[in-house]
């Protein structure tokens, strides 16, 4: 099937595989401005905490390089920032140009630039060289990724050898009255915030479609291992609302 | 950090307890810039803080505009302050000052200047309760609140001292059950003249042993 031809998901939708980016991109680009009040708001303050347990399971020491893919608004690359010092360097990474300036500001207003880059690149094919990064953190980003074994092949390649890739994003829930009542929540509250903060529902209802259509923990463990990381391991975070998935280069 | 240590999910309400205490912390020295400068200054800094019971560690990273609490860190910190929970309180508090049995031995590796200026800083904070307050409660409201907290915080550490100083006069000296810490560095002061005394007499019974040996010797040759 040639790649004109092959199809993806954008939430529930089918869509071509060459569309499901630019549908991505618009998503965000309307809740640039808001993004951070809005994750605030749906996850009732949680994705903070969730962040800084993965900053936790980076280990990262001084002196190191980090990405931070599908970085946003720089949440993470300002703690990596201070957490690399003088000697380090973090990469701000994502695909989509509003996310960015509004994640170069911070970091600027944070007093970070001095050993942080901004780069707007495809994860899909990273352009770094090989063995660059001590660690890479996507967190609530490889979801939205159209080919995901492509990404995680590229962050595999661009890892130094011992590094590790920690991926933070929606899982499944480990329990079916949690999933019920999650359910309800992000399909009846999202789009309703949504549409009240940033006067778009749309994309909050892609949000909830497109993490039903996400693959669950060990599907992405496995997924991990095919591309190459050894020591894959996950986390249960919420009850499994998100996970925590981690696995090293060898 | 081990492999062990790695492979332990961090807890989700102690990652929210550490959040709030930082939170804290920050919101705090806000209110006192001259203070958060003075913090400021050491920027980069990490301080580990390990409770030895239970088994816990807390590491202070100084950020420009504060600091940041982690559960773990791969870094060396800069200064390393380990003991029980009383003593790193006694320490920290600086209880151990006071003459009496609070306060026992703390292991404090790395820059102890460091440690000594951040806790001269934490006593010098001076928390500006009617700024935190005013945006919620108008600044009429806010400053007699600032007043009554600022009264009763100097009430409470004055009070606080003399409970540490009762508990430590009750234990150590009424009930007898420990020794103070006067009575503890006396005995190990007669420890060490006791045992610098047998060493002298050890020293006195060889030279005369060597002594005999010798007159013994001569008189064999005489004969």
């Amino acid at each position: 099937m040639s790649d004109n031809e092959k199809v993806t998901h954008f939430g529930y939708q089918q869509v071509p595989w060459q569309e499901k980016q630019q549908k991505v991109a618009g998503v965000f680009r309307s809740v640039a401005g808001k993004y951070d009040v809005m994750n605030d708001l749906i996850s009732m303050g949680s994705h903070r905490i969730l962040k800084r347990m993965t900053i936790e399971l980076a280990g990262i020491r001084p002196g190191q390089k980090v990405l931070d893919l599908a970085g946003g608004t720089g949440d993470l690359a300002i703690k990596f920032s201070r957490l690399v010092g003088e000697t380090g360097q973090v990469v701000l990474a994502d695909i989509n140009d509003a996310m960015l300036e509004v994640g170069r500001d911070r970091l600027i207003d944070a007093g970070c630039s001095h050993n942080t880059q901004v780069a707007q690149v495809n994860g899909e094919c990273l352009p770094f060289e090989d063995n660059t990064f001590h660690c890479i953190t996507i967190a609530f980003g490889l979801r939205n990724i159209t080919d995901k074994d492509a990404a995680l092949r590229s962050m595999l390649r661009v890892l130094k050898p011992g590094g590790r890739l920690l991926v933070l994003e929606f899982s499944t829930p480990t329990n079916k009255t949690l999933a019920k009542a999650y359910d309800a929540y992000s399909f009846a509250v999202w789009p309703k915030l949504g549409k009240l903060i940033v006067n778009d529902a749309d994309s909050y209802q892609y949000l909830a479609e497109s993490i039903r259509m996400h693959p669950d923990q060990d599907t992405l463990q496995g997924m991990m291992d095919e591309a190459g990381f050894a020591r894959t391991e996950y986390f249960n975070m919420l009850g499994g609302i998100v996970a925590l998935h981690r696995g090293f280069k060898f | 950090m081990s492999l062990k240590d790695q492979s332990r999910s961090p807890g989700l309400i102690s990652t929210t307890a550490l959040a709030t205490v930082e939170r804290a912390i920050n919101t705090a020295l806000r209110t006192d810039p001259a203070t958060a400068a003075k913090v400021a200054v050491h920027s980069g800094r990490l301080v580990a803080i390990e409770v030895s019971l239970p088994p816990m560690a807390v590491y202070a990273l100084i950020v420009e505009d504060g600091v940041e609490l982690y559960h773990r860190s791969d870094a060396t910190p800069d200064v390393a302050v380990k003991g029980s929970p009383m003593d790193l309180a006694a320490q920290l508090l600086d209880w151990n000052t006071r003459p009496g049995v609070i306060g026992g031995p703390v292991q404090i590796t790395g820059n102890s200047e460091l440690l000594q200026e951040l806790q001269d800083l934490a006593s010098e904070l001076q928390i500006d309760w009617g700024a935190l307050l005013e945006p919620i409660t108008g600044s009429e409201l806010a400053q007699q609140i600032d007043f009554g907290a600022r009264q009763f915080f100097g009430w409470a550490k004055q009070a606080a001292g003399r409970l540490v100083d009762q508990i430590g006069d009750y234990v150590g000296n009424e009930s007898g059950l420990i020794p103070s810490r006067r009575e503890v560095y006396e005995f190990g002061q007669d420890v060490d003249d006791i045992r610098m005394d047998v060493d002298r007499l050890e020293a006195r019974i060889q030279r005369f042993r060597a002594a005999r040996n010798s007159a013994s010797g001569e008189g064999s040759n005489t004969h």
